[in-house]
Order: structure tokens, then C-alpha cells, then sequence
């Protein structure tokens, strides 16, 4: 015992303080990888400065450059005026007054109601501003009124005015309730029909908008929105004298109650606004002039954000690289090798084309993992002539760094009895063609594409015993790039009008070996589940 | 004076955080020497202790804004470097078994170690650590002069404490015997020397 103290003393007070002077070459390679390292720093930094200035550019776009096409402000009154024998009256020019005990519908309340905010309120304040004798009627605007599906709106509507007979009992029984205004109103005016028509069908158009504002508001439809919209545009035109115009966007609106309601709309509706333009109204001016800026764009391509995580399973497709060896050794590589579960995360740009066809191209970032075992590897040349023990993995060989001073034979064997665990991250650039199926608030999907493949790097750790030896970008034989096809399909779930969430099994199949120079040429194919955000941007 | 080099070092490690290559350089130049004797003693050759100092160099850079001057700067570099050297041989160590032979060493009288006890320098005394083989060198290196415990080195190393002890045990006998034989040359050398 106090033998081993002697002699550890000895070699501690001799060594602790020892110093010796290394080559001066040393400084001038450490100085060198300095400055590359600093430069890396810079580009690093400057990489996620730009990531970072893109991501704060990101919100800001998505608030402001995106178009609204919904209503500002709360309560606010953008324009009033009801249907009164056959005359648009402003507020102001109201000559039926609130007491009169048929009251006219009150366009103004559709806006209200477009303010207020939660949907049972929508819909209860609907159904108090326009009661109807027919409970059916409220109870099928109810009921409709939470149906979120914006992509059955056409058929929510067919629903609702034309299919469902009880709410279309109701609903006429509202238009009746209008049609002694209208007959009252005739006396005034020498085209007795064509009035009585304009007033059944803004008294329709009405109760439509009334029933579309219900279904809009809860599923944000700006095609329901904009006919409404239109609709005051145009009577706003016509009444200002501005037939032709009044008259194009009353084409527009027309399309667009197709659309909404399946219904075609009366031809003497024109006629009937331009009898109304002939009779003249006070406020016309300030009615056109807010009825103008109500008149929204409606922007049907769009540019969407998927940002996606995907967890993946990889299997080899191995082939022997026959012009590299004559032996089958595919199925050794096949056996000894064992696939693990990973991951693949990023985003991507999609431009939709039209309401079928859209492109997208991305960035993702995957792993790919495999566990393997081996008991021998042996000792072989590589390309630069020199012999070291090599670990044969699919995605190339690793290369055991010989001991110093040791010199190996080609086909020297090291028994390790080992497990490998391997990693390879991967950065995908894949170009994708997206055809939607059908198109709703679910709505189904395909994905087909290509991807360029980039081996960013690669990672094995190799245990032996108690010992664990890790090997960073030391594959031999690995391309650093491969291409594979793409095959998806996909659902999409619409929270929001610009906001979804996916899911998408996804294919992907290698084209291009990612090996070369070693006996097999592997070919991945993984299968992953793609779930994420679609945010659109515009 | 203890406050002025606190004070240097400060500044120096100030300089080395935000990447100023003369803070690096003045670094490098007060631990160069000290360090390399440090790898010199894990290393098998020269070669083998200037690639661990360079790595252990290019990590004290890298983490230099990590040292919390709770310890002595130096103590901070050497634990880089040993750790470095441990990297290095648990690397290597996939063929190490080449060198894992135990030869039977003679027994070593205490009497005769006393009288050898200051015959040699501490150039002549790292060879011998160096001629070592690497496992009981790693031990050696890490219980006797850093002054690690059985416990400690079981870990860094991955072996169990048994064998920690066991390479201890080999390497003082491997040194004894290496001690006795340089003895026995010189000894014999010395009395050629006296013939003449």
C-alpha cells in the first residue's frame, strides 16, 4: 500500500506541473480552423437573422397584405334602407315609419346582425327581427345556422329556400307578409307588375340574404357576402344613373344567388331597380357611395403555408451493385439491418392554380434511422489505397479509423460482436402537384411530386462490449444527393378561412441509389403519416 | 497580485468569448505548454498528443463562454483536455486489445524503489507512462496524477471499478518494472564507466 502512494507520488509531483512545448504549426492550423469556424458563425448568424426577419415579415403579411372581405367594426352602420312599396328608402326617407304595422324588412339589420359575434345571438336575433308564423322556418335557420360546412353552402341554401317545404312554407308566408306593401305601394306606380315582381324579389332577396347571412357568418363565405354586397351596389348605381355598371354587377349578383341559392332570379329584377332609379331617392348620393365601397374583389387563387410534421418508417430496397462485386449481398445487408421509427418535419409553399389544381414546393428536414448487428468486420482498401476495417452499412461504409502504427492486411478480421445504431438526416426539396377531389370544409386531396434528397449528415454509434464508438460523416460510398417520387393523399379539415388542419399518408420511393462503390445500390422508401397547419396567405 | 491576474483573466477570457483572435492567441501561449504535457502523458505518440491538443484547444474556444470562474482557469483547461484524451481512447479502444497484454511482472522490493526514487526526470518518467498500455495508462493517468476516484474513471471510461482497479494495479506493477530495469542499465552503465 504504501508502496503504490510512493510511486503515484512519484509520478504526480513529476508530471502534474510538466510542461513541454508543442510545435509551432500547431497555433498556425488551430488559427486557420478559427477563422473558418468564425466565418461558419457568421453564416449561421446571419441564416437565422434572415429566417427570423422572414417569420416577423410573415405576420405582418398575413394581416396586412392579406384582403378582408369582411366587415370593420362593430355595430358599425355601413347602409340602411328598407323595401317599402317598391321604394329603396334610406332611414332618413323611411314614409312608412315604425308604427306602421306591416313593417317593412329592414335591410339595416342584416348588418347588425353581421356584428355581433357569437352564433346562437345571430341566429336568435335573425329570427327576432324577422318572425315568421312558421316555427319550422326558425327552426330550420337554426339548425343551419350552426352548420359550419361552408363547402355545403349551395346545398345548405337549396336546403333551407328550396328543398326543405316547411321552411319554404315559412318563407313565403314572409313574402306574403310583404306583398300588401307591395300592392299598396302599386297605386303609386304605373308598372304594377314589374313593382309587385321587384318586391317579391328583393322581399326574396332579403329573406335569402337574411338565411345566407346566417349561413355566411358562421362559415365566413365571402361569395354569400359579396352578393349581397352587389345587390346594393347595383340598386346604389342604378339609382345614381350609372345603369351600365348598376347592371354589370347586378350580373354578377345574379351569378352569384345561382350560386348560393340554385334559384334564377327574376329578369324584371333589372327592370324594376330602374323604375326605382326613375322614381328618384333623397340620400342616392351617399347610398351609391357606400354601397361602392362595399363592392369586394373576389380572390379565388390562393397562396398557402403547410407547415408539417411527419413521423416515417424507411425500409431499403437493396439491389447488388454488380459492377462492383459478383456476390448477393443485398440479402446479408437486408438481414442484419432493422428499420426504426423517425421523423420528418418542415414547410411548404402552395400556390393553388385553380379550385383543383394547385403546385407546391418545400423544405423539409428528416431522419432516417436502422439499427444493425455484426459479429466480424474485416480489413479492406479503400479509395485511397489504404487498409482499414470497414462497417458495411446500407447507406455506405464506415470506415474504423486505424490504431497508430498499426498496419492491416486486406481481409484481416476484428471479431466485435457490435450493434450500430445509424441516423442519417436528410433535407428534402420536393416539388409537388396537388389535385383536391372535392372541396369543402373537408375536403379530400392527392399529392404527386418529386423530391431532391441532400445527406446533410450521418451519425453511427457502434457498441461493443462496454465501449462505444461514434462516427460523424464517415459513410464511404454515399451520394450526397438522390431523387425519389411522391404520392400523398390527403384530408384537409378547414378551421378558418385561411387556417386548416391535414392529414396525409405519404409514399416516398427512391429513383436514384443514395450508394455508390459498394457492393449494393439501396434504394429507401418510406412511409410516413403527414399531419399539419395549412395558413393561407393570400 | 492574485486580484490583477483574476483581472487578466477576465479580460482575457472577455476576449476569447467574443471571438478576439489575440485574447485566443495570449490564451493559447499561457496554457500551451502545460496542456500539451497533459495530452503528452494520455498520448502514444507525439502526433497522437498534438491532435488531442488541437481538439481540446478548438473545444475550450467553443465553450470558453461556458466557464462559470467558479475554478481556476487552468483546472477548466485540463479537465477539456483529459476528456478530450477520453474521447480519443474510447474511440480508439475498438482495437486496443492489441495492446492489452499483461505481461507477469517481477516483484519490485520497496527498498530497491526507495533507492531509485529520485534517479529520474520527469521527461524520462512521461515515457514510461506513455509506453503503458493505453487502458492502463487512461487509469493510471486519471487516478494517480488527476486525482480522479475509482468510481469516476468506471464512468468516464465505461469498465467497471474492478477493472479500473485492476489497470491501476498493472499499471504500478508495469512501472515498477520499467523503473527497475532503467535502474539496472544505469547502475550497470555507471559501473562499465567506473571499469575504465
Amino acid at each position: 500500500m504504501e508502496e503504490n502512494k510512493n510511486i503515484d507520488g512519484l509520478f504526480k509531483s513529476s508530471l502534474e506541473k510538466f510542461e513541454m512545448v508543442p510545435s509551432t504549426d500547431i497555433w498556425s492550423s488551430l488559427d486557420i480552423e478559427l477563422t473558418q469556424k468564425q466565418e461558419a458563425k457568421a453564416d449561421k448568424r446571419k441564416r437565422r437573422l434572415l429566417l427570423l426577419l422572414f417569420l416577423l415579415l410573415l405576420i405582418p403579411a398575413y394581416f396586412f397584405l392579406i384582403p378582408k372581405t369582411s366587415y370593420k367594426g362593430n355595430n358599425q352602420k355601413i347602409v340602411s334602407y328598407t323595401v317599402n312599396s317598391g321604394k329603396l328608402e334610406t332611414p332618413g326617407n323611411t314614409s312608412s315609419g315604425n308604427n306602421d304595422k306591416t313593417q317593412p324588412i329592414k335591410v339595416d339589420s342584416i348588418h347588425k346582425i353581421k356584428s355581433t359575434s357569437t352564433q346562437n345571438s345571430i341566429t336568435s336575433e335573425i329570427i327576432k327581427e324577422h318572425p315568421t308564423k312558421n316555427d319550422n322556418l326558425n327552426k330550420a335557420i337554426s339548425k343551419h345556422a350552426s352548420n359550419k360546412n361552408t363547402g355545403s353552402i349551395g346545398n345548405t341554401k337549396k336546403r333551407i329556400i328550396n328543398k326543405d317545404n316547411k321552411a319554404k312554407k315559412g318563407k313565403s308566408e314572409i313574402v306574403k307578409s310583404k306583398s300588401p306593401i307591395a300592392k299598396n305601394g302599386a297605386k303609386d306606380v304605373s308598372n304594377e307588375n314589374i313593382e309587385k315582381s321587384l318586391t317579391t324579389d328583393l322581399a326574396e332577396n332579403n329573406i335569402a340574404n337574411s338565411n345566407k347571412n346566417v349561413v355566411k357568418l358562421n362559415t365566413g363565405d365571402s361569395v354569400l357576402k359579396d352578393s349581397i354586397l352587389q345587390t346594393k351596389a347595383a340598386s346604389a348605381l342604378v339609382i345614381e344613373g350609372n345603369k351600365t355598371d348598376g347592371k354589370n354587377i347586378l350580373n354578377n349578383q345574379i351569378d352569384s344567388t345561382k350560386l348560393v341559392t340554385g334559384n334564377e332570379p327574376k329578369k324584371d329584377t333589372v327592370k324594376a331597380i330602374n323604375l326605382i332609379a326613375d322614381k328618384g331617392n333623397e340620400n342616392k348620393e351617399k347610398l351609391a357611395d357606400e354601397s361602392i365601397k362595399l363592392v369586394k374583389p373576389d380572390f379565388k387563387n390562393g397562396l398557402y403555408v403547410d407547415i408539417t410534421l411527419s413521423p416515417i418508417y424507411t425500409l431499403n430496397y437493396l439491389r447488388n451493385n454488380t459492377s462492383y462485386t459478383s456476390t448477393d449481398d443485398a440479402i446479408d445487408y437486408s438481414s442484419r439491418e432493422k428499420s426504426k421509427y423517425s421523423f420528418s418535419t418542415g414547410m411548404a409553399l402552395r400556390y393553388d392554380l385553380n379550385n383543383k389544381w394547385g403546385i407546391s414546393i418545400g423544405a423539409y428536414y428528416s431522419t432516417i434511422a436502422y439499427s444493425m448487428a455484426l459479429s466480424t468486420v474485416y480489413a479492406l482498401k479503400n479509395a485511397n489505397d489504404e487498409v482499414h476495417f470497414q462497417y458495411p452499412t446500407s447507406w455506405g461504409t464506415i470506415e474504423i479509423p486505424n490504431q497508430p502504427g498499426q498496419t492491416l492486411n486486406i481481409g484481416d478480421s476484428l471479431i466485435i460482436n457490435s450493434s450500430c445504431n445509424q441516423l442519417i438526416k436528410v433535407v428534402n426539396i420536393p416539388l409537388l402537384f396537388r389535385y383536391t377531389l372535392s372541396s369543402s370544409r373537408f375536403s379530400f386531396y392527392t399529392n404527386v411530386g418529386v423530391s431532391a434528397n441532400f445527406t446533410v449528415k450521418e451519425d453511427a454509434v457502434i457498441k461493443t462490449g462496454s465501449f462505444e464508438f461514434s462516427y460523424t460523416n464517415s459513410l464511404i460510398g454515399k451520394r450526397k444527393i438522390n431523387c425519389s417520387l411522391l404520392l400523398g393523399f390527403g384530408m384537409q379539415y378547414k378551421l378558418t378561412n385561411r387556417l386548416a388542419l391535414f392529414m396525409e399518408p405519404i409514399y416516398r420511393a427512391s429513383i436514384t441509389s443514395v450508394t455508390q462503390d459498394i457492393p449494393v445500390n439501396c434504394y429507401p422508401q418510406s412511409f410516413g403519416l403527414s399531419t399539419g397547419l395549412s395558413i393561407q396567405l393570400r | 497580485m492574485e486580484g490583477l491576474i483574476e483581472e487578466k483573466d477576465h479580460d482575457l477570457i472577455r476576449g476569447c468569448v467574443n471571438w478576439d483572435r489575440n485574447a485566443q492567441n495570449a490564451l493559447y501561449n499561457r496554457y500551451a505548454a502545460t496542456m500539451f504535457a497533459v495530452c503528452f502523458r494520455y498520448s502514444r505518440t507525439r502526433e497522437d498528443a498534438e491532435d488531442t491538443f488541437s481538439e481540446g484547444f478548438m473545444k475550450v474556444f467553443d465553450n470558453i463562454q461556458k466557464y462559470k470562474f467558479t475554478g481556476s482557469l487552468e483546472g477548466w483547461i485540463r479537465r477539456i483536455m483529459v476528456n478530450c484524451a477520453i474521447d480519443k481512447f474510447r474511440k480508439n479502444s475498438i482495437i486496443m486489445d492489441d495492446y492489452a497484454i499483461v505481461e507477469n511482472q517481477p516483484e519490485v522490493k520497496n527498498a530497491y524503489y526507495d533507492s531509485i526514487h529520485n534517479q529520474y526526470n520527469a521527461e524520462e518518467l512521461i515515457q514510461l507512462v506513455q509506453k503503458l498500455p493505453p487502458a492502463y495508462k487512461m487509469v493510471f493517468n486519471l487516478y494517480a496524477i488527476e486525482g480522479y476516484k475509482h468510481k469516476e474513471i468506471a464512468d468516464l471510461l465505461g469498465i467497471s471499478e474492478g477493472t479500473s482497479k485492476s489497470n491501476l494495479s498493472d499499471a504500478r506493477a508495469f512501472l515498477q518494472k520499467a523503473l527497475a530495469k532503467k535502474s539496472n542499465n544505469m547502475d550497470h552503465s555507471l559501473s562499465n564507466n567506473g571499469r575504465k
